[in-house]
């Protein structure tokens, strides 16, 4: 699959490096549960770096299992993939 | 002198006659016997059978000549489509297809119509559709008119993306689209071009 921008694997080990350094050291702040924003914000963070390229599904993937998960009507679904019909957003 | 005796010649050619007589009639028979446990399978050939991959279209499959299409497609592209029977009672996902040796099933979306000036939201939707029915779709978008690779990299990107946030297995995503455009994505593994 294409991406957008030229990054290349160094970068990426470098960037995922970073950030699960960065995700482990607020998940311990907030122990024993990140407040739900933080992992909204985290998660749409990494949703961008995503969607344009910059890391690659296994970066992604391995980045998220860091995470709590968000409860429905979960945003971040919303931002990927909009439709108004379908939306899970409860306002 | 050696010479040859006219009614040797004979026999010899009577056995000849006789060996492929009996060689052509097994075949035939070998034939038969395939197509009959085949249909006693519930399998039927088509004429999609002549690409260069294969199509089976289970007893109970009712295609429709967009998912035809589909499929042959991916059958000329050596892969071994088999069209999945549906019930009409059920309320579960009934994926389209399985494909060569998978052990998930793929199903099977064409895109055409899109007009928004929003393509990738829009193919990015009908990729959701499809997960919804299986871990794997097909898009055959080749009737897309406009449709970039850029545009078709975006909306795969969207809908892994949105699958993955929301713990949901994508094992395959396929898009075809116009001038021979043809992005395939496989879990895990994501190649770069």
């Amino acid at each position: 699959m294409k991406t957008r921008v030229n990054i290349t694997p160094t970068d990426r080990a470098y960037i995922r490096t970073n950030l699960a350094q960065r995700i482990t050291e607020q998940i311990d702040y907030f122990a024993p549960a990140m407040p739900e924003r933080h992992v909204i914000a985290w998660r749409a963070y990494l949703a961008a770096l995503f969607e344009w390229g910059v890391i690659e599904f296994v970066e992604y993937d391995s980045l998220l299992n860091l995470l709590p998960t968000v409860c429905d009507p979960n945003p971040i679904s919303d931002i990927f993939i909009f439709e108004p019909a379908l939306s899970t957003a409860s306002d | 002198m050696l010479t040859a005796s006219p009614r040797s010649n004979n026999d010899d050619l009577l056995k000849i006659l006789l060996t492929l007589t009996i060689v052509v009639f097994i075949f035939g028979l070998t034939q038969l016997a395939s197509q009959l446990l085949r249909a006693s399978n519930g399998e039927t050939s088509s004429a999609a059978t002549n690409h260069a991959g294969n199509i089976i279209i289970d007893s109970g499959a009712t295609p429709n000549q967009n998912e035809l299409d589909a499929a042959a497609y991916l059958a000329d592209k050596g892969h071994k489509v088999r069209l999945l029977p549906r019930d009409p009672s059920s309320t579960q996902p009934q994926p389209d297809a399985q494909l060569d040796d998978d052990d998930f099933p793929t199903e099977i979306k064409t895109v055409g119509d899109i007009s928004s000036d929003n393509i990738p939201a829009r193919l990015a939707g009908r990729i959701r559709e499809g997960l919804g029915q299986a871990p794997s779709v097909f898009v055959d978008a080749r009737k897309q008119a406009g449709l970039t690779e850029d545009q078709i990299t975006e909306a795969m990107r969207r809908a892994i993306g949105m699958a993955r946030d929301a713990n949901r297995i994508v094992r395959r995503l396929h898009i075809v689209g116009p001038n021979g455009t043809d992005v395939l994505w496989d879990y895990p593994n994501v190649s770069v071009k």
